[in-house]
């Protein structure tokens, strides 16, 4: 659906998309990566804002740069927080939605119902600039939805949602991309988007660091350290014999508490069948047993650092 | 329209009537107040600044309010969303500058506007919005800053050139628009350096000659601006990083 090809973006002496290839599909996709990663600069390409310096870039076999037959399939979110102010929540929308080619005498219908879908029809009728940030987030979310587009890029969508919002919003992107739906969301708080998906294409400096899935960005970083914490009654007996592991880098105590050790280890599938095994030859009980290095956000530690975070 | 937009829009042109009924309590003379507030104050200044308010923020109004992203992501062609909005701001300032120019009228003769020159004029300003806007919706393509181009021509440029001596003064638009008016009804008395500068600028712009250059002015800032719309990249400074 959308396929960038050795992509790249200058700004003047500046790059802000370094040699891009990958595709998105349907399902949703989340775009990561810190400020300056290159996210916005992606995702002003895909939406034909942008043309690449060099490279391609198609959506539905087409250069999207003005472009209206892609824009016909494509709603965008943007991450800036500018409207039209003096407007109410839903003359906004329903401009929008008249503009992106929804017929005149559906129109009306098509706003009420995107703006119940996005928790906003009781409080739709209020001008703009009188809203809340997670309000304004829900306006501009529902004039990218309102035309029923295949396509869905979304800017930082969550940012200024409070807990409930965030969760409706996550909800609502998960059932659009079980309707088929291919949906882009950019965000640099990775928590946000481990929730929604496990697709992710990480970009770094503008550069792509790694693209697919967790699990399979996971298998990239086994050379680097894995980090395991135990809690259990007894820790020191427990961490010398951690110790004569060969794939053992380092154990180390918590100093406040002395029954948490972190253990760092170079190879952890052959880490995690030696405990299995020194667990039940021992018959030693553990209080709790995780790893900080399974969350998102060491993953891109450790891609973007070279160590967890 | 944003309100902001709506006060200028009253301020600029109650100026006319304001300035009309200035001059004719001063001079006493209907025709001389028309002759000098007609042409001073509504056409250099209600229908200048009101075509840079609307039609210089054609474009980059919606980039400094980063709204530009909204639009350019609709599937509508560049170049229809830009006549659209040239055409908008075309008719307000026309409507806007034409009910200006009748109240300066009612102020300096009255209710009694038929026996005055208005009708002779007022269809100059259509025509004048439309050169104006044209123009300034080509700056506003072109630019990032095209009010202080704008500005600039309106009030500095078309104060000066039609002053010039020779044909220079073809390079004006308000004297290719005056050209079209009604010979004596629409000419304002200069002073000073302006005086000076007139007596050496006898020469006058054939009907035919400010026609066909303001069309050409119009139909060339228009193609210009659309073509200059539909490949150029329109993104907010701050989120070209």
């Amino acid at each position: 659906m959308i396929f960038l090809e050795r992509a790249s973006r200058w700004y003047g002496q500046v790059i802000g998309l370094n040699d891009v290839s990958c595709s998105f599909g349907p399902g949703i996709t989340a775009l990561l990566g810190q400020n300056g990663a290159g996210k916005s600069t992606m995702l002003k390409l895909i939406t034909g804002q942008l043309r690449p310096t060099t490279g391609s870039l198609t959506v539905f076999g087409d250069a999207p740069f003005s472009n209206p037959n892609v824009y016909k399939r494509i709603g965008y979110c943007p991450e800036t927080d500018s409207f039209y102010e003096d407007m109410t929540g839903r003359q906004f929308v329903n401009l929008m939605a008249r503009m992106a080619g929804v017929p005149n005498d559906a129109v009306d219908g098509v706003v009420t119902r995107t703006l119940d879908t996005v928790g906003m029809l009781d409080r739709c009728d209020k001008k703009i600039a009188g809203f809340s940030k997670g309000m304004r987030q829900r306006i501009k979310f529902a004039q990218a939805l309102a035309h029923d587009p295949d396509i869905l890029i979304l800017d930082e969508p969550l940012n200024g949602l409070d807990p409930v919002g965030r969760r409706d919003l996550q909800n609502l992107l998960k059932q659009l991309a079980d309707a088929g739906k291919t949906i882009v969301i950019s965000s640099h708080i990775l928590h946000e988007v481990e929730q929604m998906t496990r697709h992710i294409v990480l970009l770094h400096k503008g550069r792509l660091l790694a693209l697919g899935d967790v699990g399979e960005i996971r298998s990239l970083i086994d050379k680097h350290p894995h980090r395991v914490r135990v809690e259990m009654e007894g820790a020191r007996p427990f961490a010398r014999k951690l110790m004569a592991m060969p794939n053992v880098l380092s154990v180390t105590f918590d100093r406040h508490n002395p029954n948490l050790v972190e253990i760092e280890t170079a190879e952890p599938d052959v880490f995690y069948t030696e405990v299995s095994d020194l667990v039940l030859s021992e018959g030693i009980e553990f209080s709790a047993f995780t790893s900080p290095d399974t969350k998102l956000e060491s993953v891109f530690g450790y891609l973007v650092k070279g160590g967890a975070s | 329209m944003r309100p902001r937009k709506v006060i200028t829009m009253v301020v600029c042109g109650l100026m006319g009537p304001f300035f009309g009924a200035l001059a004719k309590y001063a001079s006493g003379s209907s025709a001389a107040a028309f002759g000098l507030a007609m042409p001073l104050a509504v056409f250099s200044f209600t229908l200048i600044i009101l075509s840079v308010v609307f039609a210089a923020g054609i474009v980059s109004s919606e980039m400094v309010g980063k709204t530009i992203s909204y639009l350019l992501t609709r599937p509508i062609p560049r170049y229809k969303m830009l006549l659209a909005k040239w055409l908008g701001a075309t008719l307000v300032v026309a409507i806007a500058t034409s009910l200006s120019a009748i109240l300066t009228t009612v102020a300096i003769y009255g209710l009694d506007i038929g026996s005055s020159p208005l009708f002779g004029v007022l269809w100059l300003v259509p025509v004048g919005a439309v050169a104006y806007c044209s123009l300034f919706t080509l700056m506003s393509v072109l630019s990032t800053k095209p009010w202080l181009f704008a500005v600039t021509f309106g009030f500095l440029w078309e104060t000066w050139v039609p002053l010039l001596p020779g044909d220079l003064k073809m390079l004006s638009l308000m004297a290719q628009i005056r050209a079209l008016g009604p010979e004596g009804s629409f000419s304002s008395a200069p002073s000073g350096l302006a005086e000076a500068l007139s007596r050496l600028n006898q020469n006058e712009i054939p009907a035919a000659t400010a026609w066909n250059t303001l069309a050409i002015i119009t139909l060339l800032s228009l193609v210009i601006s659309c073509v200059v719309f539909t490949v150029g990249e329109y993104v907010p400074k701050d989120e070209a990083q």
